[in-house]
Parts: C-alpha cells; sequence; structure tokens
C-alpha cells in the first residue's frame, strides 16, 4: 500500500514538473506601419510565446516576413519586397535560412521596442514597435540577388 | 625532416589552389542584369491647353515634378529632366501656338524616356490646415499604355509651405508607384510586351480575306490567324474581329528579347509577318506607330 502511494506521488510530481507547452512560430498578418519615409519604416507587429524574450522574437520575425513576402497595408511598402515568395524560396534556399530563420535580418533593424506586453495565462502577448532601415534592407536584397533593381 | 617539411608545404599548396578555385567559382555567379528604363515626370495638360503655360504658369505643379524627379533620383532611377527637354524642344524648332497640343508627344518623344509620368498637384485649403493632392500616372512612352497610377494626399498643416507637403505627398506615394511599375515589367518579361496588329485590303486588291491563297483550301484569315498564334509569344493573342476587308488583332503578344537575348522590337514582327505573306505570294505595304503594326494588302 505504502508503495503505491510512493508511486503515485512520483508521477504527480513527474507530471508537475513537465514543462508547459512550447509555442512555435507562426506568421500571422498583424502587422501595422506605425511611419515611414524614404529611409526607414516604422512597423508595429504582434508576436505570443511563454516567455517575453521568445514573443518579442516571434514579432520582429513576422514583421521582417510581411515586408519581406507580404507588403504591408497603408505604408509605402503596400507591394511586398520579394513578389513570389515560393520561387525565392527554391531558389535561395540558404539565404532565408540564415536571413530569417536565423535572423541575419537584424543587421537592418534600427531599433525594436516592446510597446505593449500582457500575460494572458502562461502566455506573452506583445505589441513590438521595429525600425527596419528600408533603403540598406533593399540594396542589400538587390546585391544577393533576390531582388532585381528597379528595371526590365 | 627534409621530406616531411615538402610534404607539409604540398599540402598548404594544394589548400590554397583549392580555396583559390572554390573562391573563382563563387565569383562566377553572374549578378543578374536589369536594363533600367528612364524615367522623365510631365505636367498633366488638359485637353486643349497648352502644356508649356500650365508648366510655367502652376507653381505647385512645378514644385511637384520636381519632387517627383528628385524622387525617382533618390532611389536610383535614371531621369530626364523635362524642364531641360521642353527648353531644348524651344531651341531646336520654332514652336507657334497650333503645334503646342502635340507639345506632349515631341517632348516624349525627344528626350528617349522609357517611361513618362503625368504629375497633377492640387492645394487644398481648408480651415482645419492645409494639404497637397498629387496624382501620378506612369505610361510606357513606347506603347502608350497605362503602367501605374497613384493618388497621394499630404496630412493637413497649419503651413503655407506648400513645397513641404508637396514633397510628403510624393513620398507617400513614390515607393507603391515604382513597385506597381516593377510588377508590370516581371509581367512583360514573363507574358511578352503587347503590340497590336492591323490589317487591311488597299482598294485596288483583287482578292479579299475569304479567298484562298494556296493549296491548303484554308482561307486567307483562317492561314493569317495560324501564323499569328504560332508567331506570339507563348501562343497569346487576341482577334477582335474579322470581315472580309480587315482583320484587327487588339492583342498580340512579342517576346521582349529574341532567342539571342537582343532586343525583340516591334519591325522585327513586321519582318516576320511579311515575309510569310511573301511566301503565299502576297505583297503589302507596312507602318509601324508606337506598338500599333498596320499592314496593307496589295
Amino acid at each position: 500500500m505504502i508503495r503505491k502511494i510512493v508511486l503515485s506521488l512520483m508521477l504527480m510530481n513527474i507530471l508537475a514538473c513537465t514543462p508547459t507547452q512550447q509555442l512555435v512560430y507562426q506568421r500571422t498578418g498583424m502587422v501595422t506601419c506605425s511611419t515611414h519615409d524614404r529611409m526607414s519604416i516604422t512597423l508595429v507587429a504582434e508576436g505570443q510565446a511563454e516567455t517575453l524574450n521568445k514573443a518579442v522574437s516571434f514579432a520582429e520575425r513576422n514583421a521582417i516576413e510581411n515586408l519581406l513576402f507580404k507588403g504591408i497595408p497603408k505604408s509605402n511598402q503596400e507591394k511586398p519586397l520579394i513578389s513570389d515568395e515560393s520561387k525565392a524560396k527554391v531558389e535561395n534556399p540558404g539565404f532565408f535560412s540564415s536571413f530569417v530563420d536565423n535572423r541575419g535580418f537584424q543587421e537592418f533593424v534600427v531599433s525594436s521596442e516592446v510597446a505593449d506586453d500582457y500575460l494572458s495565462g502562461k502566455v506573452h502577448f506583445v505589441k513590438q514597435k521595429i525600425v527596419f532601415d528600408l533603403t540598406n534592407l533593399r540594396n542589400y536584397l538587390q546585391k544577393e540577388g533576390i531582388v532585381k533593381k528597379f528595371g526590365i | 625532416m627534409i621530406e616531411m617539411i615538402n610534404k607539409k608545404i604540398l599540402t598548404l599548396l594544394l589548400l590554397l589552389l583549392a580555396a583559390g578555385t572554390a573562391g573563382l567559382a563563387q565569383d562566377e555567379k553572374p549578378a543578374p542584369t536589369t536594363i533600367q528604363p528612364t524615367i522623365m515626370a510631365i505636367p498633366f495638360t488638359p485637353e486643349g491647353r497648352s502644356l508649356r503655360q500650365n508648366f510655367e504658369r502652376n507653381d505647385i505643379l512645378r514644385i511637384a515634378i520636381t519632387k517627383v524627379k528628385e524622387a525617382f533620383d533618390d532611389r536610383g532611377v535614371n531621369t530626364i529632366d523635362f524642364r531641360a527637354k521642353l527648353k531644348q524642344l524651344n531651341n531646336t524648332g520654332a514652336l507657334t501656338d497650333e503645334q503646342q497640343r502635340s507639345i506632349k508627344d515631341d517632348v516624349v518623344a525627344l528626350s528617349g524616356a522609357d517611361i513618362y509620368v503625368e504629375v497633377e498637384a492640387k492645394k487644398n485649403h481648408s480651415s482645419t490646415g492645409n494639404s497637397v493632392t498629387v496624382i501620378m500616372t506612369a505610361y510606357d512612352a513606347f506603347s502608350g499604355e497605362s503602367l501605374a497610377n497613384k493618388v497621394s494626399t499630404s496630412p493637413k498643416f497649419k503651413t503655407t509651405n506648400f513645397a513641404k507637403l508637396t514633397e510628403k505627398a510624393v513620398e507617400a506615394e513614390i515607393d507603391n508607384l515604382l513597385n506597381t511599375i516593377q510588377e508590370k515589367f516581371n509581367d512583360i518579361v514573363e507574358n511578352g510586351r503587347t503590340i497590336v496588329l492591323n490589317i487591311g485590303l488597299s482598294e485596288d486588291a483583287d482578292y479579299d480575306f475569304d479567298a484562298e491563297v494556296d493549296d491548303s483550301g484554308d482561307l486567307l484569315s483562317d492561314l493569317i490567324e495560324d501564323w499569328v498564334q504560332d508567331a506570339s509569344f507563348k501562343n497569346y493573342y487576341h482577334l477582335q474581329g474579322v470581315t472580309d476587308t480587315k482583320m484587327i488583332f487588339d492583342l498580340v503578344k512579342i517576346p521582349l528579347k529574341d532567342d539571342r537575348g537582343r532586343s525583340y522590337r516591334v519591325s522585327k514582327f513586321g519582318a516576320r509577318f511579311k515575309k510569310f505573306l511573301k511566301s503565299k505570294g502576297l505583297d503589302a505595304s507596312r507602318v509601324i506607330n508606337g506598338n500599333n503594326l498596320v499592314f496593307t494588302l496589295k
């Protein structure tokens, strides 16, 4: 009997120590333009994760992916920088792995600050305000052959 | 000992050679070539009004044109200065008032611009502040086809600095205008350029499009349509209408470049069509106007 109680307690202990489910990154359309000028664009992107840092990271990735592949409504970048996402990814798999997945895009983040953060259950919901150096980002993509220069 | 050192040197040399070859291989990756078109911003002028007077007497329009040109320049796009071309036109030929209406065509033709952007600007006054609305419409100078258009209004400010307001209105949409033009370019690369093919019969022709001109038993109109289908880019064409004396193809796609990477001009398509007609024993005269190709069978 005592043995059964001890086993039950051990099992409960193990279950209690199981970490909360890891949230994975998912692109959403929750990215808006705050301001823009000739050189830069300020975006407010949303992200959610079990830690603040991870939620911020997801929000930043959401912002760059929307800028690259989807375009930002009511901004100077209504059209995406890369017109055909799947074609670009097939042709340049290494580039996107390094630039997006491994956060190479951070080189073009001028500033990034948490505009809003609230905790619901164990999940952080953040709104991140990110300023991108648009001119240099575009030049870099052109140099890497990911986007063409203006022209035919 | 010496043998060991020699081996090490040899290995080092081999490694250096391999690294050098790898570097060369990386350098060999050709950079994507892009033909950069030239753009000229010109004033929008309503029908019947003088383009020159419109430009010279409308200060906000002059500001807008300058700001549009500046915005293109800032983005590394090749631009042509409208004012300079207007001046050049004035110097090269004595323009009379009757010629005013055609100045736009002349300036565009003389400039060598691939694209021209018609700019319209309007001041908006209100008790809550002033603003400027700018309308920009981009056209392919070659075909006259509209490429993109954007309307942009600056935020309202309690200021009379309309130059700044114009700049704000232009800056808000210039990237979107360029991006839309680029989309059109991508479409041209993918699907070809559009030309219009008009075929008619001269008055003294003793046959019509319902005639049989070879042994196949097909009518002339069918033979022509088959040829156009084969010759058009990705077999994409549209026959607007056919009568016994006229055939109008309002859309024929031609490639941007030929198989050897050289520009494929309308004249080349025209020459091929003329050869086809000749092979059927037909003679024809040809007129090319922009992207319009007019053939008159004799």
